[in-house]
């Protein structure tokens, strides 16, 4: 089944996880409670997580989604060993290195040397073996003559940065992310997608969370969904995603703004997304050239309130926008309370690749988003010839005289 | 519901593999055995984490003087200017004195207070900080998996520094001076001990007061308070002996009984030993070994305290 390099082991292994917090209604009721041992309870119990089973076999990368409070973070600080559980067991396997939050522990008043330097040998490493990674990752922060400014100077962005590198930066076995991607240019997240692939591909493991649902496509075969501190699904990872993606869905429109907050019930929705060729042919893998249709059904429940417009990109697997259509850039009014608005592309372009449909709900001035949705399913084109590149773009050919 | 991935067709880098896995890590409260256990395990502790311990130690003498003017200076400003206030009050305002016998020189109670000060205010510096060193480091306690019983061990020897740096100038000054003797080569190889015995004592009350402080932030004032009492229950200004301080002798047995008095007494007699006018009753031997007792038994019960602890302090934090 495997060989003996890469046994089946799990290197992150969790039974039967749960974490209680002890909200204290004041600092009085905790005193109460430690003097009557425990007889006088002055807490509210609060399990942010419970019976969480999870076995991450060596080389895979699984990632975690739910809404906020469902337990991500929780768990990640859990296996970390930033935290200790409250029932349950886990175990780890490699060096683990995490990184929880923005710019892990960094002390504010030093610079982002010195922070590096200390951040390694807080991992358990010596002053030689910090030194001698550093280069690297100074490099790979790209923070320049920042480097020995104080942390308190930095954007959201660089302490991102140096963050990410550092915790990358002394070889761990096993990276715990918790929301990496929430802040960053495009060029510095492709940057880190494309460190983690790398990193996973030469063996190493990932667990992590995240909101973009996106990036858990790209980045882990499995997933975990987590919802009230308890494991709601898991398994591969588009699967997963897309049925938490259409539990969100089911929030919404039953106006418990649970998941998404900034959503209501009367506003603009996506109802459904569907692709198809040329003659009504359910799209699953297309080649480059042939007719397509995008169909897009969508709801305003109060069009006199609001206008709405739909755009449409095609995000490659790298994380490269590779093209995009809006009604606003086009003129089209959608009126109406519900409709299907048709997005035709007629020899379709792009060439072999694999492609994230995206759905955008716009207001009428293509500003604010309603909504973001996805097609359910990657996009597979296939060239069907050896040319190279993103497009295939218009051209002829002409000898000179 | 265990989520298993396949087996994956990857070259596994060899490093990899190598990683041992570690035992399992469960719900349970560390039992008492297991405290005693990692009790034994500070050398081995300090020895794997001694960079770490070293950059913090720097880093926190840095963060205390980085952009000051005096920079380093000020570690011996401030127990200078106490000394200069209370020798002031002391010896011109009230005319306290210290030496009853001959032949002791001019000065003699500015000394003893100097001394005196000297090893307090390293000590009440300690206790200070390290009260709130978990606190201080939310930051890293709740991000970071690492040692953090290492915190108030690093506030310790920071503020160790200070009591060295103390001293070297005490011997340079006497060294220097026509009137005061310098400490003896013999005495002055007790500094040491005393040094390490004071670090463990510190560290130790460190230990039990950050733990307790992360829960109750009332700790932090009321360590104040006890300091600033202690200060003056403690012989730091006075001297304990009835020739000089009539009706002393029924609060002796509370003074013999403050570790801090015994601390505070070798300290004198390592600093102060080779002055014939020093001669308040004292046996040094026995309040090195008041001091030894002490300190260990504070270290270990501050140990045990913090490692019980140790697990909920990234939640209360």
């Amino acid at each position: 089944m495997s060989s003996s390099a890469t046994r089946t082991v799990p290197v992150l292994e969790a039974r039967e996880l749960g974490k209680l917090y002890r909200l204290f209604r004041s600092p009085f009721a905790r005193v109460r409670e430690a003097l009557t041992l425990g007889a006088v309870r002055g807490h509210d119990p609060h399990w942010a997580l419970r019976d969480v089973d999870l076995e991450v076999p060596r080389g895979a990368a699984v990632g975690i989604c739910g809404a906020n409070g469902a337990g991500k973070s929780t768990l990640l600080k859990i296996l970390s060993g930033t935290t200790s559980p409250s029932e349950g067991r886990y175990r780890t396997s490699g060096r683990v290195a995490s990184l929880l939050e923005l710019g892990t522990g960094f002390h504010q008043d030093f610079t982002g040397r010195e922070n590096v330097l200390l951040h390694g040998m807080l991992a358990g490493h010596s002053r030689r073996e910090v030194v001698a990674a550093t280069g690297e990752i100074f490099e790979f922060a790209e923070l320049g003559e920042a480097i020995d400014a104080p942390v308190r100077t930095y954007s959201t962005g660089m302490g991102m940065r140096l963050g990410f590198a550092a915790a990358m930066g002394f070889d761990p076995e096993v990276l715990i992310l918790d929301e990496v991607f929430a802040v960053g240019d495009m060029y510095f997240q492709k940057k880190c997608v494309d460190r983690l692939l790398r990193f996973k591909e030469s063996g190493r493991t990932i667990l992590f969370c995240s909101h973009s649902l996106y990036d858990l496509r790209q980045l882990c075969e499995r997933a975990l969904w987590l919802e009230s501190g308890r494991v709601r699904c898991a398994g591969d990872s588009t699967l997963v995603t897309n049925r938490y993606a259409a539990w969100q869905q089911e929030q919404i429109g039953a106006g418990t703004s649970g998941a998404a907050g900034e959503q209501r019930e009367d506003w603009p929705r996506i109802e459904a997304i569907e692709l198809f060729t040329a003659g009504g042919v359910r799209a699953e893998g297309i080649r480059t050239g042939e007719d397509l249709e995008l169909h897009v059904s969508w709801k305003n429940p109060d069009p006199e309130e609001h206008s709405i417009q739909l755009g449409v990109t095609f995000v490659r697997q790298d994380r490269t926008l590779c093209a995009a259509a809006g009604t606003h850039l086009d003129g089209l009014a959608l009126e109406g309370g519900e409709g299907t608005t048709i997005l035709h592309l007629p020899s379709f372009s792009l060439l072999s690749g694999r492609f994230e449909v995206r759905v955008y709900l716009f207001d009428g001035d293509g500003l604010f988003r309603y909504q973001e949705s996805a097609l359910d399913r990657e996009l597979v084109i296939e060239a069907g010839t050896v040319e190279v590149g993103l497009v295939r773009i218009e051209h002829r050919w002409e000898v000179a005289a | 519901m265990p989520l298993r991935a396949p087996s994956l067709p990857v070259d596994v880098d060899p490093r990899v593999v190598s990683g041992p896995t570690t035992s399992w890590v469960s719900a349970e409260v560390p039992s008492l055995l297991a405290s005693v256990r990692r009790l034994a395990a500070w050398p081995g502790l300090i020895r794997r984490r001694w960079d770490l311990v070293a950059v913090s130690v720097r880093r926190d003498l840095q963060a205390r003087f980085r952009g000051t003017l005096l920079g380093f200076a000020w570690v011996l400003a401030h127990p200078l200017l106490l000394f200069a206030v209370y020798a002031f009050i002391f010896t011109h305002l009230l005319g306290v004195r210290l030496a009853v016998g001959e032949g002791a020189p001019p000065g003699a109670m500015g000394v003893y207070m100097f001394t005196g000060t000297l090893c307090w205010s390293a000590f009440a510096d300690a206790v200070q900080r390290s009260t709130s060193c978990v606190v201080d480091n939310r930051n890293l306690v709740r991000q970071v998996q690492f040692p953090s019983e290492l915190l108030p061990l690093q506030v310790g020897l920071s503020s160790l520094v200070t009591l060295v740096a103390g001293v070297a100038a005490f011997v340079v000054f006497t060294a220097l001076s026509p009137v005061w003797r310098a400490p003896g080569l013999a005495l002055l190889l007790w500094a040491p001990v005393l040094l390490f015995l004071q670090l463990l004592l510190t560290t130790g009350l460190g230990l039990a007061l950050s733990a307790i402080h992360v829960l109750w932030r009332d700790t932090l004032p009321l360590v104040g308070i006890a300091l600033t009492v202690g200060m003056f229950a403690t012989p730091i200004f006075w001297v304990p002996i009835p020739e000089v301080l009539p009706g002393i002798e029924r609060w002796l047995p509370l003074v013999e009984a403050n570790p801090l008095h015994h601390l505070v007494y070798a300290w004198r007699e390592v600093l102060m030993g080779g002055e014939p006018g020093f001669v308040f009753a004292g046996d040094f031997a026995h309040s090195l070994q008041r001091v030894a007792l002490w300190a260990v038994g504070i270290f270990a019960a501050g140990s045990i305290v913090f490692f019980r602890q140790q697990r909920q302090l990234a939640d209360e934090v």
